[in-house]
């Protein structure tokens, strides 16, 4: 119990950080946290004995986070916070972000999350997808234009939107 | 090594911006919170499967009764009754399987974390309570509360909102606010977000009340004169996410063109 307590705390915040770059979505990140911790803990007799329990929550909690009724939802969760915009305050970078990543196709953004947030390096990701490194240079390497080209759109849209 | 150029290029810093923001607002439900969670399902599973076994052992006996009734041994009606019986002996043994977990699961609990043992389970599983719902307009009152006109000349407020239904209902997020003259039309207002507060989200019980700090200027600009014209009559409030405001009746002088800072509701 102790350990599971120790571990939980160590790793919970850090978790929630790299879920939410694949979500976008703070409090539903820190649902599916809370939700993998619930799971590891079912069998935690087994998952502590693992090499790296962390990286078993964090494959749970990915899992969750991309599974399609989960994006779904949140896609209509977002789209209802957006229907009204009632202060014309200045949209910070990050809400762009989170938006932009909602579009990614969920390996990319699942890489990029591990890459910039869970400072893995693309062969630490290799091994923890089970694909080759290459192809993880190319998630990265996709992922990373994509955004890029989503978040200079999100720009031009917002500029054109003042505008009128 | 890697850290600092992944840093330097801009969707980095994004990624850093979006750690850094998390981290702010996380708050772990508590690992308390987990196993409790477990618990009840646990719970329940061992309930499904007992109620399960008493469902076959139900559907066994009633197959075996309406053997009885085809090979004529027994009329019909009275075969009613040894399955009244039978149900009355599927029940008991439903019965006392469930407090055993429970009874094993109290004192676990009250060695940890005193006498709370059950700890809500949080949003992300099914629940047998009503949803969480946002607080609507149509449920809600409006009032503004004066806290204080400082010597700088800057006006502070409060406004609230309260659940006048008999539900709870959650609140998230900056109020929509907007001016307006006796007629009911839009004066210039400039509405800012104070982002040193992040959003809460926050419950509101039946009549409790949500507060958001609003501030303005009523001193005249440079380019303004006292007093700062046009006067608003009202000021219109759209809770968090809902389209249609509120208004609240007050006249207010507002400086540097409808300018105001609100900070986002809290309880």
């Amino acid at each position: 119990v102790a350990d599971f307590d120790e571990f939980y705390a160590g790793c919970f915040a850090s978790l929630t950080v790299q879920v939410c770059g694949v979500t976008g979505d703070m409090a539903e990140a820190q649902d599916i946290v809370q939700e993998a911790f619930t799971r590891a803990w079912q069998r935690w007799d087994r998952v502590a004995h693992y090499d790296d329990p962390t990286a078993w929550v964090r494959r749970v909690a990915f899992n969750l986070a991309t599974s399609r009724w989960r994006r779904a939802r949140t896609a209509w969760r977002y789209l209802a916070a957006q229907r009204v915009e009632h202060v014309d305050g200045p949209r910070p970078d990050r809400v762009a972000l989170a938006a932009a990543l909602r579009t990614l196709p969920p390996k990319q953004s699942r890489a990029l999350a591990l890459y910039y947030l869970a400072d893995l390096s693309a062969e630490e990701i290799a091994q923890e997808c089970a694909v080759p490194p290459s192809t993880v240079r190319s998630w990265l390497h996709r992922g990373r234009a994509r955004l890029m080209a989503e978040l200079s759109d999100e720009e031009t849209s917002r500029g054109s939107r003042a505008g009128t | 090594v890697r850290a600092p150029e992944r840093e330097d290029e801009p969707l980095g810093r994004l990624y850093e911006q979006l750690r850094a923001d998390t981290l702010a607002t996380v708050r772990p439900p508590g690992a308390a919170a987990v196993r409790a969670v477990a618990r009840e399902r646990r719970r329940r599973r061992r309930q499904m499967a007992v109620a399960a076994a008493a469902w076959v052992a139900l559907a066994g006996l009633a197959l075996t009764l309406v053997d009885d009734g085809i090979g004529g041994r027994r009329p019909v009606d009275p075969a009613a009754s040894p399955a009244r019986s039978a149900t009355a002996s599927a029940s008991p043994s439903a019965a006392p399987a469930s407090p055993r977990p429970t009874a094993t699961a109290r004192p676990r609990a009250s060695t940890r974390t005193g006498p709370a043992p059950y700890v809500p389970r949080p949003r992300a599983t099914a629940s047998d309570e009503p949803p969480l719902v946002r607080c609507h307009t149509d449920g809600l009152r409006v009032s503004l509360a004066t806290a204080a006109d400082d010597s700088s000349g800057t006006a502070l407020r409060q406004v609230g909102l309260t659940n006048i239904r008999p539900r709870r209902c959650s609140v998230f997020g900056y109020p929509g606010l907007e001016l307006r003259d006796e007629s009911g039309a839009a004066l210039p207002t400039a509405v800012t977000r104070d982002e040193a507060l992040a959003p809460v989200l926050f419950v509101l019980d039946p009549g409790q009340t949500g507060w958001a700090r609003l501030r303005w200027s009523v001193r005249p600009d440079a380019d303004e004169t006292a007093p700062c014209t046009p006067q608003a009559v009202s000021l219109a409030v759209t809770p968090p996410d809902e389209s249609t405001p509120l208004t609240l009746l007050v006249p207010l002088q507002v400086c540097h063109h409808g300018e105001i800072v609100t900070t986002p509701f809290a309880p």
